[in-house]
């Protein structure tokens, strides 16, 4: 396979361009190479003697809060999932035919999808204060643009015969939708609502580090107050629950095949 | 007579995992102590607070989109040396290409927990250590990074199956010859396609580190918010948007670039 | 005869391309119509016509009395209930059984909240059951759509237009993917239950052979306008040439003329899924 010409001066381009852009990167940072490769060893030692051997002596205190953590995860999930859900058939060709909507729809998932959670978090404490509500919303809005275009996708690849074929039985829209469309779409909902109980359970951690409830709120006070063994034993637990999370989910996955 | 329009089986399974779904609901609002009521008054503060934010501080726009070109620099940055240690330590632990399977497993497992970790959590574990400042953040950037690509690159390189390494290996290729000639070409569509997406988490993930910390647009997000400038707080968070919008409109583009040219 | 559809300068363009260029046509009860012509001659985009999957340039369609191009909405949806479709890809909701699947046919007959919790009435599934047994597939009833073989799935296609009670069955290359062997099971199936039922069947087909066995009529269809109507002993080999040579866009264009007469060779050339729903 020879490239034609013209794509040969296209990809030497993009590699210059990308070259530009690492170097100019680089340049901005004013990062000396030096720099970092001194902070590997520095780590290395800070690690060993500070965080080293991790303090579980207050662990038992903190389950409340790594409860509270993992349920905001699945309650967010499911909240965002329903709503993704009606998001993603509202932007999905294939189910809704009102242009103007379906291209509202998909800006409005994008600025859901493009502003960090973290960053919804400490928005909409302004409307609902400090508190689970809080989390919870953040945690919904951002899940919900992601999902909201996975769903979207999804929904574009039903092969259109499934519903010209309800259409001509005489089905309308509705019953298009709930008896055509939505059994087609279901292994790719539940996929892509597991996926996001892996994103939301690691969000939600880290949520409470801008005060939004769940543990993150202590891993953030014990590395300030240099608790640094204590927050270990919490980044041990936190870890090892995450890790659960996929294992479970790639269980349920494997058992729904 | 009764037709019924699927098996009894079938419905029981489908009402209970519905039910089930519904039980882990609830259980998890009652926990939270969620209330409905509560949630709704809140919401009626929106628009006030909404109209609020409807004025834009132009003057803090300069100084947000350098702290913006910050991050992503710092992204950038990360995702380059990221890129490198992570496609020589995929091809130690490919499953085609590994020369040793106990240290394929070492790194698979490693990187498993890497990932794990939040990146936020590395992050400031690092800062602490190192203290603030682009080298701590660029270094805490490389573990989660690392971690995401790692086990991406592995699964690109699988991919390319043990025919073409059989083949060279059969001709008496080195190993470094083997990846680089071998299987390097037909994987690396998937390899940059990986980490252009990483860009998006890097920069995102640096903005994060901005808001536990004192630096960048998020520590500049956090202050405006801690003072209640609204007009900055919306310019802020609008440089964050445009910015994340477009980066996620190129990294798109460029995914479909690779995927086309190959 | 009763007429029950009638088709009057029926024209469709996509830009400058004419799909059909004014077709007249009638239909009558009990009659099987087979539609033959070379993909891109305009077969898929006639029957979809029919019951306005595609809406028409221009010209007239008048089943059972109403003008079909004037219904809309609701009126449309009424009167597409009366009309059953088959076609090439099955389109089966692969993820539901069969017996749902079938009761698909009766959506167009009742409201969308009886539908949606699975209100089927007892004749409706009585009526279910009775088909699949006719058509060999009561065993399977509860097995997922897309569990099934090719056929199979057509037949399942044929009992969910069937529930329909329609008065006209539209069918869009039926046996295009089929292996010969599922693909004469499928048609003996079609033309035994509509001839039974007094149903005017139009069937587009690419084979040649497969029209002369089992049609009552035939239509050869060629760059979008009728160029034979009449009954298959009518339907000649030079006339099928005549048809296949040289069309607009004929992809079997020059090999495919000669061996009409044996009709053997056509099944294998038009089993590569031509026309412009193929992709679909």
């Amino acid at each position: 396979m020879r490239l034609s010409d013209k794509s040969r001066v296209k990809n030497a381009a993009a590699a210059l361009g990308l070259i530009a852009v690492i170097v100019a990167a680089f340049t901005y940072l004013k990062v000396n190479p030096r720099d970092i490769l001194l902070a590997v060893p520095r780590f290395a030692g800070f690690f060993v003697r500070n965080f080293l051997p991790p303090d579980f002596s207050s662990l038992a205190s903190y389950i409340p809060l790594i409860a509270e953590t993992i349920f905001f995860a699945l309650a967010g999930t499911c909240v965002s999932s329903l709503l993704a859900l009606v998001f993603g058939f509202l932007i999905s060709e294939r189910t809704n035919s009102i242009a103007p909507l379906r291209h509202t729809a998909r800006v409005v998932a994008s600025v859901f999808r493009n502003i960090p959670v973290m960053v919804w978090a400490a928005l909409l404490v302004y409307i609902f204060g400090i508190g689970s509500l809080v989390g919870l919303c953040a945690l919904v809005l951002g899940t919900l643009g992601l999902l909201a275009r996975s769903y979207a996708e999804s929904a574009d690849g039903i092969p259109a015969g499934k519903a010209e074929a309800l259409r001509a039985c005489g089905a309308s829209y509705p019953q298009i939708l709930f008896h055509g469309l939505l059994p087609e779409f279901i292994p790719s909902w539940v996929n892509w609502t597991l996926f996001s109980l892996e994103i939301n359970i690691r969000a939600s951690v880290i949520l409470g580090m801008v005060g939004a409830g769940g543990i993150g709120i202590m891993v953030q006070t014990n590395l300030r107050l240099f608790k640094y063994a204590e927050a270990m034993s919490l980044i041990i637990v936190l870890t090892a629950m995450i890790l659960l999370t996929e294992l479970a989910v790639n269980q349920i996955r494997r058992r729904l095949k | 007579m009764r037709v019924p329009l699927s098996p009894v089986s079938h419905k029981l399974r489908v009402t209970a995992t519905a039910l089930g779904v519904a039980a882990v609901f609830t259980g998890s609002a009652f926990f939270l102590k969620l209330d409905a009521v509560k949630f709704f008054s809140r919401l009626q503060n929106a628009g006030g607070v909404l109209r609020r934010f409807m004025t834009i501080d132009l003057s803090v726009v300069g100084a947000a989109t350098a702290e913006m070109i910050g991050s992503l620099a710092m992204a950038v940055a990360a995702l380059c040396i990221g890129f490198f240690i992570s496609l020589v330590l995929a091809f130690l632990a490919a499953g085609n290409t590994a020369p040793s399977k106990p240290l394929a497993a070492v790194i698979k497992g490693s990187a498993a927990v890497v990932r794990a970790v939040p990146a936020l959590v590395w992050l400031l574990m690092i800062v602490a250590s190192v203290g603030f400042g682009n080298a701590g953040g660029l270094f805490g950037l490389l573990f989660p990074t690392c971690g995401y690509l790692i086990k991406a690159f592995i699964t690109s390189i699988e991919d390319q199956g043990t025919g073409s390494v059989e083949a060279m290996r059969a001709v008496g290729a080195s190993r470094i010859e083997i990846a680089i000639k071998g299987v390097l070409p037909g994987a690396m569509g998937q390899i940059l396609a990986w980490s252009a997406m990483r860009v998006e988490f890097n920069v995102a993930e640096s903005v994060n580190l901005g808001m536990v910390g004192v630096s960048g647009i998020g520590a500049m997000l956090m202050r405006a918010l801690g003072k209640y400038q609204y007009g900055a707080i919306s310019a802020i968070a609008l440089v964050m948007l445009i910015t994340m919008s477009a980066l996620e409109i190129l990294v798109n583009r460029l995914r479909r670039g690779i995927r086309g040219g190959k | 005869m009763e007429t029950i559809l009638s088709v009057r300068a029926l024209r469709k363009s996509y830009g400058a391309f004419e799909a059909l260029r004014g077709v007249s046509l009638d239909f009558h009860s009990g009659e099987f119509v087979v539609v033959v012509g070379p993909s891109g001659a305009g077969k898929s985009t006639l029957i979809r016509c029919i019951n306005r999957m595609i809406d028409p340039s221009s010209g007239g369609i008048e089943f059972d009395g109403v003008r079909l191009e004037r219904a809309r909405g609701a009126e449309l949806r009424k009167r597409r209930a009366k009309i059953g479709m088959i076609f090439q890809h099955y389109n089966l909701i692969g993820r539901t059984n069969v017996i749902k699947n079938v009761l698909h046919g009766r959506l167009g007959h009742m409201p969308f909240i009886k539908s949606l919790f699975g209100l089927y009435s007892m004749a409706d599934r009585l009526r279910a059951v009775a088909l699949l047994e006719e058509i060999g597939l009561l065993e399977q009833k509860y097995k997922r759509a897309d569990e099934l073989s090719g056929g199979q799935m057509q037949r399942v296609g044929i009992c969910r237009a069937l529930m329909q009670e329609p008065r006209l069955l539209l069918a869009d290359e039926p046996i295009a993917s089929l292996d010969p062997r599922s693909a004469e099971t499928v048609m003996n199936h079609l033309k035994r239950m509509t001839e039974q039922r007094g149903i005017c069947c139009i069937v587009n087909l690419h084979q040649v052979d497969f029209a002369r066995r089992y049609a009552s009529r035939i239509i050869g269809v060629k760059s979008g306008a009728v160029v034979f109507d009449g009954k298959p002993e009518e339907f000649t080999a030079d006339m099928a040439r005549a048809i296949y040579e040289g069309g607009e866009a004929d992809p079997l264009r020059g090999a495919a003329g000669d061996s009409v007469s044996d009709g053997t060779d056509y099944i294998e050339a038009a089993a590569t899924p031509g026309g412009e729903y193929a992709a679909v």
